[in-house]
């Protein structure tokens, strides 16, 4: 029961190879997930699952993260809280930046959750006029990013070359607006 | 105070076969009309399959199956019931030892003074003990403790036999607000298929008692 407890209890070693994310074995949701809970069965899911497979190598246990290889949701939602936490007070760049509101950050998570994981994740950071940014940077004049405030509003920008540009602002409700979807994907082939 | 839903979650233990689980199975086998999925795994991973269809998402792993509804207005018009209800009709003979819903949600208090007393009654066993009006509970604290000061940070309760069923109630401080997964559980469903009924006709009752919950929690 006390391995539960030990979440700074650090399993993960970033040279141990691809893939194993940033969550270990002990942490509370990896051992919920391992289904015993004082030896019963535990059907328990929080934000932060842990779908993990352990692996011996050279002596060391590794965490490898299946999820995170089929499913970056949950990753990006970490990054996102990351982000908010950050941002959540006036002036969080010392320029006098508008802080991330309660209202924006629920709309960003919303968001993050419709996009398919099958398409790239996007990178998570804050705008000083308070809003949240996704971006896809694939190379130089190649970039995808989206806005998001506290309404449902999506402001996109992309470039796909030097001569395609593309901009524009689309609401969403409970799905991912098309253009949004299509401009992920074209910057991905 | 405010309840921002994040998922709800239906949750199976036991034995699955991912490779079944196909947009064509649960469209065209088990009739959801669920339509195209927006996202599905690499179908030559064979352990394990991840499927989108819009708000539902399907992980499927050798023994583990989850549902996940997001974008809830309204817990009691979730999906996963009958979506759940349907895949163990049409498969009736999967051995399954126990399954579990999820609500999980942020709750927000108006004021900061507000959010220091929440905090103090989410923090406190004593809370799930009047609520749930039993004698013992399981705790699963996690607290960062210096010499001098002790800061909570997170909390499991496990409340055993409530109604038949279990609860287990998880409940996180984040920056703002706190993060409350609320679970109730069927377990030794292979010894004791009741259970699942009890679990699956007991959906709106566990809906009431998870609303009082806030709303005791906001008293």
């Amino acid at each position: 029961m006390e391995q539960a407890l030990n979440t700074g209890n650090s399993l993960y070693d970033p040279d141990m190879g691809a893939g194993n994310g940033n969550r270990n074995m002990t942490d509370l949701a990896g051992f919920l997930s391992l289904q015993t809970i004082d030896g019963k069965n535990n059907t328990f899911s929080i934000s932060k699952e842990a779908y993990s497979d352990t692996s011996n190598v050279v002596g060391k246990t590794v965490s490898l993260d299946l999820k995170g290889i089929i499913d970056w949701t949950d990753l990006a939602l970490e990054k996102l809280e990351k982000v908010y936490e950050e941002c959540l007070d006036a002036n969080w760049d010392g320029y006098g930046a508008m802080p991330i509101s309660r209202e924006t950050y629920s709309k960003a998570r919303k968001l993050l959750r419709m996009i398919p994981s099958s398409l790239p994740r996007p990178d998570i950071s804050a705008e000083p006029d308070g809003e949240i940014t996704f971006e896809w940077y694939k190379e130089k004049y190649s970039v995808f990013v989206i806005s998001v405030g506290g309404n449902n509003l999506i402001t996109y920008a992309g470039m796909f070359g030097k001569s395609n540009k593309i901009h524009g602002t689309e609401y969403f409700a409970n799905e991912l607006p098309e253009i949004i979807r299509h401009c992920i994907r074209r910057l991905s082939h | 105070m405010k309840v921002d839903y994040n998922f709800i979650t239906l949750v199976a233990l036991g034995s699955f076969n991912p490779a079944i689980v196909s947009p064509d199975f649960l469209n065209t086998v088990c009739e959801l009309n669920l339509g195209k999925p927006d996202d599905q795994s690499p179908p030559d991973i064979s352990v394990i399959r991840h499927l989108q269809f819009q708000n539902l998402k399907f992980t499927v792993e050798m023994n583990r199956l989850q549902i996940m509804e997001t974008g809830i207005e309204n817990i009691t018009e979730t999906k996963l019931l009958s979506i759940f209800n349907v895949y163990y009709e049409k498969l009736p003979y999967t051995p399954l030892k126990a399954v579990g819903l999820n609500i999980n949600c942020d709750l927000l208090a108006e004021m900061e003074t507000k959010t220091d007393a929440l905090t103090k009654k989410v923090s406190n066993p004593t809370t799930y003990l009047d609520f749930f009006d039993t004698n013992k509970i399981n705790v699963i604290e996690s607290s960062l403790q210096t010499k001098t000061d002790k800061t909570w940070m997170s909390s499991n309760y496990n409340v055993e036999n409530v109604h038949g069923l279990t609860r287990s109630i998880n409940i996180t401080q984040k920056k703002d607000f706190v993060n409350l997964n609320y679970n109730y559980e069927a377990g030794a469903v292979d010894k004791h298929k009741s259970n699942l009924s009890l679990l699956l006709d007991g959906y709106e009752q566990f809906c009431d008692e998870f609303l009082n919950f806030v709303k005791y929690l906001e008293d």
